[in-house]
């Protein structure tokens, strides 16, 4: 045998050892997701629904929420181009209070909130998902059981009236944290629309089939 | 098969140059509490010891013309295993670093496989460097931890229990209650700073001790 015959030989078997490990990986790797996909979406529901527990409090409600959920498209009003979640509470079928996912413009990227808003338009919590504001001011608004955001709570529409949705320095009925404005405007205004929006389409979100 | 490259090889093709700036990006990035550091550490160790391992045996089963594109195969692929397993069972942890889970993943592997590489010839000193290495990290990581928290929060340990699990409650220290005016070293800036005032006390430190 000559030496090209011998290299090309080599040569082969180690791509055939490199395509044994790759494939080893790959059976690896789709194990490991197989074994944590439950434990996964487990954890995601469970931090889910601890923040619905923390708005909508158990007595009002008997259905599965996150299971009653609509998706809207309303780039205007809630601030995300894509379909998002609009939760429904029930009592024995009849409409209590539904939880809606707005986006507000933040200083440094999206803020995602939940609205949580009783049938008659009164906002029971607003807590935040997601944000890329600061860190340490952050703390300000992101943390469970944040003063500020508990400001919101009992407020609705008309509660205070329009002018009345802003910060103090802008004439409004909110304070701004320490230092920041930009922040705290945007969630207010966010949390002003997404109620408004509720207003206008409640019977609607309410009909509408539940889609997994 | 390999050669043994114990000279400076810092060449175009290969900017061994950009891993330390790497590194020091993950290291700056994970250091703003010490509970985030102390995790990040452990987390770097486990995967460069493991890697470590693995690529001791895919060198010597296969040269080095397949062994590149098995390395990012197996690169990727244990990335993903990391986010899932810290998916599943540490939930608030993977929350809380986000997008540098996989860059702390990757700079662990390129840090073991740089050593494994220039070393080769001799595996257990290459795995007694990278583990020193990481030991090293572990360390600096600690301290930037400890100092970045303390001066930006006033605490140590933050969250401990959230983030590592009810056990880790009691370790939770708060000294003062830090407002917006100590934010500096919770940010970027601070990490940068911070590593700048301890290079500075390790040098004096250094100065202090006679040498004989």
């Amino acid at each position: 045998m000559n030496q090209h015959v011998m290299n090309q030989t080599v040569k082969i078997r180690q791509w055939l050892l490199a395509g044994f490990v790759a494939l080893l990986a790959l059976g690896t790797l789709s194990l490991v997701n197989q074994l944590t996909a439950a434990r996964i979406a487990r954890n995601e529901r469970a931090w889910f629904e601890a923040q619905i527990d923390a708005m909508i409090p158990a007595v009002l409600h008997d259905n599965d929420l996150l299971n009653d959920r609509t998706l809207v498209i309303a780039p205007d009003a809630l601030g995300n181009r894509n379909p998002v979640a609009i939760y429904r509470a029930r009592l024995r079928g009849v409409p209590t209070a539904a939880i809606i996912t707005v986006l507000a413009p933040g200083y440094s990227g999206p803020i995602e909130l939940l609205v949580a808003v009783s049938y008659a338009g009164d906002i029971l919590g607003v807590h935040v998902t997601q944000h890329h504001e600061t860190p340490g001011m952050g703390d300000a608004f992101a943390q469970p059981g944040s003063i500020w955001l508990d400001t919101f709570r009992g407020r609705s529409l008309t509660r205070p009236e329009t002018r009345g949705w802003n910060v103090h320095k802008d004439g409004g009925e909110f304070a701004q944290f320490t230092s920041a404005t930009i922040t705290p405007r945007a969630i207010i205004h966010a949390v002003q629309r997404a109620l408004d929006y509720y207003q206008r389409n409640r019977e609607q979100l309410f009909q509408a089939q539940a889609q997994p | 098969m390999r050669q043994n490259t114990e000279s400076l090889d810092v060449t175009w093709d290969k900017p061994t140059f950009l891993l330390p700036l790497y590194c020091l990006c993950v290291l700056l990035a994970s250091t703003e509490s010490l509970t985030l550091a102390i995790a990040t550490s452990v987390i770097m160790m486990v995967t460069i010891a493991l890697s470590g391992l693995l690529l001791l045996l895919i060198d010597r089963l296969i040269a080095d013309f397949s062994g590149t594109i098995l390395w990012l195969v197996l690169t990727g692929a244990m990335t993903a295993l990391l986010e899932l397993v810290l998916h599943a069972w540490h939930y608030e942890l993977y929350k809380q670093l986000g997008m540098f889970l996989p860059m702390i993943a990757i700079a662990s592997l390129l840090l073991a496989r740089q050593e494994l590489r220039t070393q080769f010839a001799r595996p257990a000193l290459a795995c007694g460097r990278v583990l020193l290495m990481s030991a090293g990290y572990a360390l600096a990581a600690v301290v930037l931890g400890a100092g970045r928290e303390l001066v930006g929060r006033g605490s140590l340990f933050n969250e401990a229990g959230k983030v590592w699990g009810a056990w880790a409650t009691p370790l939770e220290m708060h000294f003062f209650r830090a407002d917006m005016g100590f934010l500096l070293a919770a940010l970027a800036p601070g990490a940068f700073i911070a590593l700048g005032l301890g290079v500075a006390l390790y040098n004096w430190l250094r100065l202090q001790t006679p040498r004989p």
